[in-house]
């Protein structure tokens, strides 16, 4: 087979051509690909932005064959706050705020005190989330959580849920790791359990099994029992992630750290763990992002988060149809705030690599 | 009367899946001397230092070091640590440390000292060291020579009064070796006990009070300096110089 | 190992115990105060209830035994459709984001960055809620060749039916596909093609198709997929075609350079190149991954719940549990199946592992 060398490209025009007219079928891709891509953008800015509807009092209002936003401006409170009293809302906004705390805490700080500032403000968002939440504090009227839902509600779980699981991961992480087989095994046992189960039977099976489980009498409302269920589901994908973080620490660490008269959990504390969680970062904030995707499931157990409660608006007679409008406004929201983690994640990943 | 040997060890022993590693093994060390331990690789010599500070332990044989039973103590590492100090072959100095907190962390964790006391502490042993302009630095930006320098001052930092070296050159570019060889000769005068398993036959020309010749985890020699280079104190000790020596390992001292 | 340390797990064991004991003294407790029995006995009763769509006869006089059967089936069915075509989707959209061809790295790596960051869910109820439900209805279906046909009432297929008088294609399908084995074997792989093609062929002419046709108001014949089958396909084969994706690039990323450099100076096109040189190294660094993502495929199956699939844990978990009422049996039964499905993940990702493997010296 003679075919001629390889030329280098000899300018910026010769990369453009190569990039999108390189051959026959690669012109057809690029002229295809642009012919949809036009087409896909016009259809969209026509039917979301030029011929949309922003404010109306019920679909009929709505002009046709455009998006009838108004659907989502009239029932936002709802979207983001569930069933909180209108006067209180400030409540729930706060908690949908607060997660952005630590990471303002943590670029605020100088290099030295960075990492301790963030892990604690992290550790206690999820008791103040709480607090502000359910009151019952002087200053705070106490609200039911049967009255919790919206967005505010899925921030809320998906955070208390991810730091609660962090010990029990750094627990279980540890106890794998263990020489002795009986304490390994029974943490290897705990982890594949949770891993081999979809999120969907552990809901159910929470919501079935956890009343039979606790002492006669006690009934656990379905908030509790879908923490207490993603906690203990989150809890194990977290350990194989510091895990793997424990095992990239070189054992010559742990043996320097040794001779120089640490015992063994000073020597994590102090040495392996800041090592490992540096490590795991990335991986750990793709957990939570998976986590924060895996928390819309409580849905199934009939807590009404965000796009459940999406989901049961659209039974409003007043906006029967297609709920088009309603999933793009979601999809929008979750991709927003899971991109933004993820770009947050590659780039610790490649500070990490430099 | 003569203060005790600051190194006793008494019919060392120890095997592993299998295989003998150390046979019967008995040396003592005065306090303040600087004992070389040599021997082809395989010959018992890192897992001989190692017991010594407990951080291997054996089938039979006791092992006293400053005046401490390691074997009642292994599981204490912190009484083993304030009076034994070890430097390691790869340095193994703390990455998410810069250089001046990996040499104060030990004293402020272990020794409870405030961290100005350790710092201000620290900043000597580096000066002892001659790298006392490198305080700020992270360890990945150090050359081999400094790093294994600062993991030194680190293990000084505790105040040991006995100080072990796992082949501290080997894993250094021949132009380093020289500037760890200072620091540890300064040491070698100062007081403090040495034990150092090495393949440089000039630092041990220079500074030993004794060489030990292990092969096989059996000690085939053990004496001062100038009977060991003499040859002719063992078979062994003349197969091994002669090894040695043709393979070039010798640097001027 | 240090002594005590059979102490320790002996302690450790005890209150392990301990704590199992307490939770299932609870069980039994709560279980007697509201008047629950318990027993698997429940199986063989019958149901009482209809299933939407079954791969097996069904019918509300079958047992429970046979729901749960029918559940499975369905999850296999929905997970093993959506297995296929995420892993062709992947891996075509895997290779776009390396390609030269720069629209088409756009496209694969926005195809990709929208998917990996939206729920699963999101999906599911936008396929099935928006999408399925926007398609024409039955009488104007959309469809393929005149025997495939496309509506809000699902996708019919042309279904295929034993005839016993042309069982011998399917014997002749058999040899040609023995053949093609042994042309493989013997290293003719032009004509190992040839003869899987034959294959393929006679035995889709060995059984009768029975090709859909429209009668009234609905298909009459072929097979049936219920809309809801088909959102949930749809939705969790784009969704695991984005993981995929990343996971194909990754591997072929992990691909040495030394590698593609001495391909291309041996004078390898692109195309041998990736087939004979990138592939079979960045299998290695695919597999792994992978198998875990086919994993959370088969899990995410159970997703059917929300728009109302019959599959295994709508059927088991939800109907037969409200209507026995037999919490840990049902809850047993359905952990037990699921952790074996793991395990069998587990073991064919090994066995995978162990054949795409490069031995080094």
């Amino acid at each position: 087979m003679n075919r001629p060398p390889p030329r280098p490209a000899a300018n910026a025009l010769a990369t453009w051509r190569v990039a999108f007219f390189a051959g026959p079928v690669s012109t057809v891709l690029t002229l295809a690909l642009l012919a949809l891509a036009g087409w896909a953008a016009w259809r969209l800015l026509d039917w979301g932005v030029l011929s949309a509807t922003w404010s109306a009092p019920d679909r009929q209002a709505c002009a046709p064959g455009g998006a009838c936003w108004a659907f989502v401006a009239a029932r936002l409170p709802q979207f983001l706050f569930g069933f909180y009293p209108p006067d209180l809302h400030w409540r729930p906004a706060l908690v949908v705020g607060l997660p952005v705390l630590p990471a303002i805490i943590g670029a605020a700080l100088p290099r030295r005190h960075r990492a301790l500032a963030s892990g604690a403000a992290i550790l206690l968002t999820p008791p103040v989330m709480l607090l502000v939440m359910a009151g019952g504090v002087p200053g705070l009227a106490p609200v039911p959580t049967e009255r919790w839902g919206g967005l505010s509600l899925t921030i809320l779980i998906a955070t208390t849920a991810f730091v609660a699981s962090l010990p029990l991961a750094l627990g279980l992480a540890y106890a794998r790791r263990a020489s002795l087989p009986v304490v390994s095994g029974l943490a290897a046992g705990f982890i594949e359990l949770w891993r081999g189960l979809p999120l969907v039977t552990i809901l159910f099976m929470a919501v079935i099994l956890l009343p039979l489980f606790l002492p006669a009498g006690t009934r656990p409302d379905r908030f509790t029992t879908a923490v207490v269920a993603l906690t203990l589901y989150n809890s194990a994908y977290l350990a194989e992630v510091l895990r793997g973080g424990l095992q990239s620490v070189a054992r010559s660490q742990s043996i320097a750290a040794r001779a120089l008269g640490f015992g063994f959990w000073r020597a994590q504390a102090d040495i392996v763990l800041p090592q490992a969680l540096r490590v795991a970062l990335p991986a750990l904030v793709n957990v939570a992002v998976a986590l924060l995707k895996d928390t819309s499931y409580v849905m199934v157990v009939g807590l009404f988060d965000f796009i459940g409660i999406v989901a049961a608006a659209l039974s409003d007679p007043r906006w029967m149809g297609p709920p088009t409008e309603a999933y793009l406004f979601i999809g929008a929201v979750y991709w927003t705030a899971c991109f933004s983690l993820s770009q947050w994640a590659a780039g610790i990943e490649r500070r990490l690599a430099a | 009367m003569t203060p005790p040997p600051a190194i006793e060890v008494r019919g060392l022993s120890k095997s592993y899946a299998g295989r003998t590693v150390l046979h019967d093994i008995s040396m003592t060390a005065a306090a303040g001397s600087c004992t070389v331990l040599c021997g082809a690789s395989g010959s018992g010599k890192s897992t001989l230092l190692r017991c010594l500070n407990g951080l291997e332990h054996w089938d039979a044989g006791t092992v006293r070091v400053a005046g401490l039973d390691i074997a009642a103590l292994r599981t204490r590492p912190q009484r083993i640590g304030r009076a034994i100090g070890m430097v390691f072959q790869d340095f193994a100095l703390f990455p998410h440390l810069s250089v001046l907190d990996n040499v104060a962390l030990a004293p402020r964790r272990l020794l409870r000292i405030g961290r100005d006391e350790a710092e201000a502490a620290a900043l000597g042993w580096l000066r002892r060291v001659g790298l006392g302009e490198l305080t700020s630095r992270m360890p990945r930006a150090l050359s081999g020579g400094q790093q294994q320098r600062v993991a030194i001052a680190r293990a000084l930092a505790m105040n040991p009064s006995v100080l072990l070296f796992d082949e501290p050159t080997s894993a250094l570019d021949p132009e380093m070796v020289g500037e760890v060889l200072a620091v540890m000769r300064d040491l070698a005068g100062s007081g403090i006990t040495i034990v150092t398993a090495t393949h440089e036959m000039g630092f041990a020309r220079a500074c030993a009070d004794q060489v030990v010749l292990l092969a096989a985890g059996r000690v085939c020699a053990c004496c001062g300096p100038e009977a060991f280079f003499d040859g002719r104190e063992a078979p062994e000790v003349a197969m091994f110089l002669s090894r040695v020596l043709r393979s070039g390992r010798q640097t001027a001292s | 190992m240090p002594r005590g340390a059979i102490a320790v797990q002996l302690l450790v064991l005890a209150v392990a115990a301990l704590a199992a004991g307490l939770l299932l003294r609870n069980v039994a407790a709560n279980l007697q105060a509201r008047g629950m029995a318990s027993g698997f006995d429940f199986l063989g009763r019958e149901a009482g209830f209809a299933i939407g769509f079954a791969l097996i006869p069904y019918d509300e006089a079958s047992s429970y035994g046979r729901a749960l059967l029918v559940g499975l089936l369905n999850t296999l069915l929905a997970a093993g459709l959506a297995l296929v075509l995420a892993t062709a989707l992947g891996l075509l959209v895997g290779i776009g984001r390396l390609a030269t061809h720069l629209p088409s790295r756009v496209a694969a790596a926005g195809f990709v960055g929208l998917l990996r960051n939206v729920p699963l869910l999101l999906l599911v109820l936008f396929w099935h809620g928006a999408v399925v439900q926007a398609l024409p209805g039955v009488r104007q279906a959309l469809s393929l060749f005149g025997v495939v046909f496309l509506s809000n009432r699902g996708l019919v297929l042309p279904a295929p039916v034993p005839d016993p008088g042309r069982a011998w294609l399917a014997g002749a399908a058999l040899i040609a596909l023995l053949a093609g084995i042994a042309a493989r074997r013997l290293g003719r792989r032009r004509s190992s093609w040839l003869a899987f093609a034959a294959a393929a062929i006679l035995l889709l002419a060995a059984p009768a198709w029975d090709v859909p046709s429209l009668s009234g108001f609905n298909f009459r014949g072929g097979i049936t997929l219920v809309p809801e089958l088909v959102s949930l396909v749809a939705a969790l084969s784009l969704y695991n075609a984005a993981f995929i994706a990343e996971i194909v690039r990754g591997g072929i990323n992990a691909v040495p350079r030394g590698q593609i450099e001495a391909a291309t100076s041996m004078g390898l096109p692109p195309g041998l190149r990736m087939r004979l040189v990138v592939l079979p190294q960045a299998m290695r660094a695919i597999v792994p991954p992978l198998a875990n993502q086919y994993s959370h495929l088969i899990k995410a199956s159970s997703l059917a719940t929300v728009i109302g699939y019959p599959d295994l844990v709508n059927v088991f978990l939800g109907t037969t549990l409200n209507q026995t009422g037999r919490a840990i049996e049902v809850v047993a039964i359905t952990m037990a199946i699921f952790l074996l499905l793991s395990a069998a993940m587990a073991g064919a990702t090994a066995a995978w592992n162990m054949h795409v493997a490069i031995p080094e010296r």
